[in-house]
Order: structure tokens, then C-alpha cells, then sequence
């Protein structure tokens, strides 16, 4: 907002700008708002309001609506005497970050491996930016790995400054619900709804909301598993010895706390001689009860696109809290039963995809 | 009227990482707060706070998670 008197700009922390542009069609905000996905100011939590002068001299941290009507009615203040010296620019400890993030392209690779020293004064900035990257590349090519790099690079950013808090959402965006202070995004549907409700279109997500996004914050472990039942329980459907269907694991965070929950996001892609066939039923994916501790629920369905034929990666939730004092590895048998077609001989078969869980426990 | 700007600006950072009691912004008042270029949520484009010289600016930093 430009009135002559004050410019309000909005200042976001999130990584989909579409997000936020929803966010903003939705509160009708009627100032400008730049993505600040890579914390460049490097704020600690968030809301607050900072109040800057003519000079661009900072006023106040907290400007409350009363200050900042006072505020403004304040005639301009003349530098009197020397102003204070600019500090330097801001720019992201990762010095490439905003040109990758332009266009995703192979951080590990390209990385200063200097910059995620511990001893480097910028060490949890690089690792927190460089997670960010991972997960935008993970958004637009959807390479697997990448989703667990990102959760482990801000993991180690967290490590490195326990007090950040904006790190600490980042991960908890994508974990257990015991460990989630609120939905993070169960707001999407409500907007959608209220600007349907008044004739408007909500301004389209590129990247889909995950489970964890916005599942809702436990406070007691839940799990569903007394009512389901095993889909091979005699163990014979065919086996996807092809590796026609390709699996990948992400654990947030990869290392799970006696006591503590994880999340685990299995994802599935066809192979590049394989497709998905939607002609059948959904795909099921079971997850055993663990040896220790349990899972949150055991049968999974993915819908299936309206299409005869696809390519898109398929992903299952669920979360599984470790007992008490438990100390070796955790490891959990799961699989997925879908129907899958040969690209080159259009042949369709039936098949079970084995996934082995493991969890390493925090010693 | 500004009452009402700010309402809105804080309540568009309703999200709550709630971190009270810390100094939760690194730029001190009273000093010339550093440059920085953002992109536009809407248009993509780069936006500075230098090109905002010259006239009161309220930052409004929130989250939309």
C-alpha cells in the first residue's frame, strides 16, 4: 500500500509462491509481497511488523497500530548529523541460491563444501538454504532423494542454531503430528471455499499439499490398525522382479528419538519402461506392525487419475512412534499391490512391490 | 484507516511461530537497515527496500504455513 504517508510490504516466509498468492487473493491483502523462501532477512519467528523511516533507519521492531498512527503523522525527520553507515546488502549464505532457485539445477554437486563447515559462522544459514533448494528441485522435477536431502540439510541447520525457529517449521511441515504445534496449511480449503462463495476462482497450487501439511497436531500417538486386513496375507502375488515400479523412502526427521514419532512418506515412480494402468482397482500399500513401537495405520489407497495410463508418483503417509528406550535399528516390511503395463508391449500385470522400512534411532 | 491496514497486515501473519521473549529480528533499530532484493510473489519480479527510499515503510513479515 502507497498512500503518501506510509508503504506497507509484505514479507513472506514460504517456498510456493503460489501458496502465498492464494493467501493473499484470500485475506484480500492489498499490498505487495515478496517470497522471502530462503530467509534472507533472517528472522527468527514470524508475524511481527518493522517500522522504517525515510532514511531507512530502523524505528521499531514491534510497530503496534498505534505506534505506526503516531508515526506517520510525524513530520519527516532531517538527517541530523551523520547518518548512520549502510551495512552491506543482504544476500544468502549460499551465494548462488537465488540464481538455482530460478532454475533447479545440481546443488550437491556445485556446492562450496566449505560453506557447511560447522565452523563457518554461516554454516546453518548454507545448510537451511540449501535444503530449501533440494525441496524446490524435489517440487519441480520430483527426484526423491531430494525430498530427504532436504529434510537432512535443515535438520543439520537446526542442529547448528537450535533457536531458529523458522527452520524448526520447515521440518515439522513434513513430520509427525505428535511433534506439529498446529495444521499448517488447513487453511487452503477453507479459502478455496470463501472465494468460491463470493464468485471468485482461487488461484491454482503448482505443487499439491502433502498429508503432513496438513494433517492435523496429536498429542497422543493414534492408530488405525485393528480394523484392517492384510491384501496378500499368504504372500503370493507376483513380485515386481522387473523393478518396473521404483521406490523411494523419506523419513522426517531420518533419525527417530526413543519415544519420539517419525513420519514416513513412501514414494513410487514408474520405472521409464512402465506405467501405471488405472483401469483397476487403487493401489494398495500395507505397512506391517513393526517388531516395536507402531504404526499409525497399516492399509493405504492411492486414488487413481482419470486416465487409462499415467506416469505420476505415488505417495503414502503414515507415522510410527518408537517405544520407549529402544535402541537398535527399527526395520518395517511393507509393500504395494498395483497394476502396472510394459511401455514397449502394452503387456498389464498384477504386481507386489516389496519396501523395506528402516528407521535409525537416535542412540 | 491505518488501524485497520495493520489489522490486516498482522493478521495476514497469523501463523504463530511464537519465539516471545527473544529479539526475533537482527537488524537493530536505529540503524539503516540493510538492502535487500525479493521476488514478487505475484510477478516474479525483484522488488528492493532501497527503491523505497524517501518515504515510511512498515515491513510486515508473516508466513502463509
Amino acid at each position: 500500500m502507497d498512500d503518501g504517508k506510509l508503504v506497507v510490504l509484505g514479507v513472506v516466509q514460504e517456498q510456493h509462491a503460489e501458496r502465498a498468492r492464494l493467501y493473499k487473493q484470500w485475506r484480500d491483502l492489498q499490498w505487495p509481497i515478496v517470497q522471502d523462501a530462503f530467509n534472507l532477512l533472517q528472522i527468527k519467528a514470524v508475524p511481527l511488523a518493522v517500522a522504517i523511516d525515510e532514511h531507512g533507519i530502523v524505528r521499531s521492531h514491534r510497530a503496534n497500530p498505534k505506534f505506526v498512527e503516531q508515526w506517520i503523522q510525524q513530520p519527516s525527520e532531517g538527517e541530523s548529523g551523520k547518518p548512520p553507515p549502510a551495512p552491506p546488502a543482504l544476500s544468502p549464505a549460499v551465494p548462488q541460491a537465488l540464481q538455482w532457485a530460478s532454475k533447479p539445477g545440481g546443488y550437491a554437486a556445485e556446492i562450496d563444501q566449505r560453506l557447511l563447515d560447522p565452523s563457518n559462522p554461516l554454516a546453518a544459514r548454507a545448510h537451511f538454504e540449501l535444503g530449501v533448494l533440494y525441496r524446490m528441485r524435489f517440487d519441480s522435477h520430483a527426484h526423491p532423494a531430494d525430498f530427504q536431502a532436504s529434510i537432512d540439510h535443515w535438520s543439520k541447520a537446526l542442529e547448528l542454531d537450535p533457536n531458529q525457529y523458522i527452520y524448526r517449521r520447515r521440518i515439522q511441515q513434513y513430520g509427525a503430528r505428535l511433534g506439529k504445534p498446529y495444521p499448517f496449511y488447513d487453511w487452503v480449503a477453507q479459502a478455496r471455499l470463501d472465494i468460491e462463495n463470493v464468485g471468485g476462482t482461487p488461484l491454482p497450487l503448482k505443487v499439491a499439499l502433502s498429508g503432513a501439511e496438513i494433517a492435523q497436531p496429536q498429542r497422543r500417538f493414534e492408530t488405525t490398525t485393528t480394523s484392517q486386513t492384510h491384501p496378500d496375507p499368504q504372500a503370493k502375488i507376483q513380485r515386481d522382479a522387473e523393478n518396473l515400479i521404483q521406490a523411494s523412502v523419506v523419513v522426517v526427521p531420518r533419525t527417530a528419538k526413543p519415544g519420539k514419532a517419525v513420519r514416513v512418506h513412501v514414494l513410487l515412480q514408474p520405472a521409464d519402461a512402465a506405467k501405471w494402468n488405472n483401469e483397476s482397482e487403487p493401489t494398495q500399500f500395507w505397512v506391517d506392525n513393526p517388531e516395536a513401537g507402531q504404526v499409525s495405520q497399516n492399509l493405504h489407497l492411492a486414488d487413481l487419475p482419470p486416465v487409462a495410463e499415467s506416469t505420476e508418483i505415488r505417495r503414502f503417509e503414515f507415522e510410527v512412534q518408537i517405544p520407549e528406550l529402544y535402541e537398535a535399528k527399527l526395520t518395517i516390511p511393507s509393500f504395494a499391490l498395483m497394476n502396472v503395463c510394459h511401455r514397449e508391449t502394452g503387456v498389464c500385470i498384477y504386481l507386489r512391490k516389496d519396501v523395506l522400512i528402516e528407521l535409525e534411532i537416535d542412540q | 484507516m491505518f488501524k485497520s491496514i495493520m489489522l490486516t497486515a498482522l493478521m495476514a501473519g497469523w501463523c504463530m511461530t511464537c519465539a516471545l521473549g527473544q529479539d526475533r529480528y537482527p537488524h537493530p533499530v536505529g540503524q539503516v537497515h540493510p538492502n535487500f532484493e525479493l521476488p514478487d510473489i505475484e510477478s516474479g519480479d525483484f522488488r528492493s527496500l532501497s527503491d523505497l527510499r524517501g518515504q515510511k515503510v512498515l515491513l510486515v513479515h508473516f508466513a502463509s504455513w
